[in-house]
């Protein structure tokens, strides 16, 4: 799946093998849980985290959300 | 929207297999609840951008709705033909306009309770309105009716035209939705139960002897209200209903002074009385009019059973609207649940009553032991005019005058008789802690002054004493 229109850069396809949660129970509150297929290597000061396979590393600074409207009947 | 990640808080800490997303706020920094919506699912894109070549990989994930639809139904103080339902959470409009393609096809049960003689009433709705953003106004085709204890109305939307979101059994056909109505009957005479009893120290004046004379003096009246059935009270427009009763009585004044010089009102009244009565809607406006017919079989005797009187007793007594107002009907009206009052937060007339009554008595008089007085003869023809007052002020303060005049056809000389009750009566259930099982207390003040069957023996009494009544 790809966001071609509402990214504004290059967008890429996420891996078959990753997946997330969204749990809400308190009094934690509303998360998500993002689950790459494998393990990760943070990086504290820069606040970047790189895949297993080292072949990419995400900004943790800029994790933003989009949202689509689905079912919506009430 | 933003969120705020870090990687998940595991129990080997240089193991990381997750990242937690939160805190998730818009992009003017407000908090966003992503299942804070009624019904269905929200697709969310989780953006990670990469750090290399800012190529940006997406995530999909989608997220269950959260909030309750909620449906709740509320009547007014005052109108008793609107039942308004707040939606929460819910598009009203839509809901609306399901519910407006059919109105009839809302379906509204007054529920009474499984003490009350009246059947539970079941209608359905004329017109429904839009109130507001978050309600609707529901107009039955039967107006909420008057009872004299609080009531259960039910609105039953069917299934198809109910909001997404409320669970329903997959059988029901119906969604059910409960309200209470409080419209206390403007007249309680025919639901009383009555049970009274006076103990109380007298002086009486012996008017041959000219003395006055100190005694215990008790009274005692049951009066219940038995096997009441109501008729036309189904909610729909009329212009009268019926009711019906059985209501035996069992009243005794005695005292403890000796037979022959007692000059109180010794009195013990068996009576089987049957009521019909009539509620008649006047020609303009919500009021309406009761009249009560009582028919039954009498027997009066003295205090030590030697004179009967048994006799067939009529009468007909007129509730006219605003002639009789109890404390209930009184305090609903003046100050609405939940409206602030229009006039003095406490009324100072709590309760009243205006209640004439006619009737004719005919019948025999016997002697066990004794004999009859030659003046009254034995048989008995007589009719009877009954005023029957009360002001009740500050809910605890009851002035009485029950005057009830005679006119003895068979007596050779004073046709003309009368009897006066009055009575002042001060509220204690509170400060003697008696008000339990709905049973009051008082303190009582009573003059009484004139002649009453079987003997019509003049009496002239004050009383001070205590009286226990339901």
């Amino acid at each position: 799946m790809i966001l071609a229109t509402a990214c504004g850069a290059p967008c890429a396809k996420a891996q078959n093998n990753w997946s997330a949660a969204f749990v809400n129970a308190p009094p934690i509150g509303q998360q998500i849980l993002v689950d790459f297929g494998d393990q990760l290597a943070f990086d504290k000061s820069a606040n970047t985290v790189t895949l297993a396979d080292g072949s990419t590393t995400f900004d943790l600074n800029e994790v933003t959300i989009l949202s689509l409207d689905s079912n919506p009947r009430s | 929207m933003r969120a705020t990640a870090a990687p998940t808080a595991s129990t080997v800490p240089e193991i990381i297999l997750t990242l937690t997303l939160s805190q998730f706020v818009s992009s003017e920094g407000k908090p966003i609840s992503l299942d804070g919506f009624a019904t269905g699912t929200k697709q969310y894109f989780i953006v990670l951008r990469s750090i290399k070549d800012k190529q940006i990989s997406t995530i999909p994930i989608t997220v269950k709705g959260n909030k309750l639809v909620k449906l709740r139904a509320e009547t007014h103080a005052i109108q008793r033909n609107v039942i308004t339902v707040q939606v929460e959470n819910a598009d009203v409009a839509a809901f609306y306009a399901r519910l407006s393609k059919d109105p009839s096809s809302i379906l509204i049960v007054y529920d009474f309770g499984p003490t009350s003689t009246v059947s539970n009433i079941k209608t359905r709705a004329k017109k429904i309105e839009q109130a507001g953003s978050n309600a609707i106004d529901i107009y039955p085709e039967a107006l909420l009716p008057f009872h004299s204890s609080g009531y259960k109305a039910t609105i039953q939307i069917p299934q198809a035209d109910l909001p997404s979101g409320i669970d329903v059994p997959g059988t029901a056909v119906f969604y059910p939705i409960g309200a209470t109505a409080n419209y206390p009957s403007p007249t309680v005479d025919k639901t009383n139960a009555i049970y009274d009893f006076e103990p109380t120290l007298t002086s009486s004046v012996n008017k041959s002897k000219n003395t006055r004379v100190t005694s215990g003096l008790f009274a005692l009246t049951l009066n219940p209200v038995l096997f009441l059935r109501e008729k036309d009270v189904d909610g729909q427009t009329r212009e009268s209903s019926y009711w019906w009763d059985f209501r035996p009585n069992i009243s005794a004044n005695v005292d403890t002074l000796p037979e022959k010089s007692s000059t109180t009102p010794n009195r013990v009244t068996i009576a089987l009385d049957s009521e019909l009565g009539l509620s008649r809607k006047r020609s303009s406006g919500p009021a309406f009019d009761n009249w009560t017919w009582t028919n039954g079989v009498h027997s009066d005797s003295d205090r030590d059973f030697k004179l009967f009187s048994t006799y067939w007793h009529t009468d007909i007594a007129p509730d006219f609207w605003k002639w009789s107002e109890s404390q209930g009907y009184r305090t609903g009206q003046y100050v609405p649940i939940g409206k602030p009052g229009l006039g003095p937060k406490h009324l100072t007339v709590t309760a009243y009553r205006f209640r004439p009554s006619f009737g004719y008595e005919v019948g025999a008089t016997t002697a066990r032991s004794g004999t009859i007085d030659l003046t009254l003869g034995d048989s008995v023809s007589r009719v009877l005019l009954k005023l029957d007052s009360m002001v009740e002020l500050w809910r605890n303060v009851t002035f009485s005058a029950v005057d009830t005049s005679y006119y003895l056809f068979n007596a050779t000389r004073r046709n003309a008789r009368g009897f006066l009750d009055t009575q002042v009566a001060i509220n204690t259930g509170i400060i003697l802690r008696m008000d339990t099982q709905k049973i009051q207390s008082a303190v009582v003040f009573k003059y009484q002054r004139g002649e009453q069957p079987p003997k019509f023996t003049p009496t002239n009494t004050i009383s001070l004493g205590f009286k226990i009544y339901k």
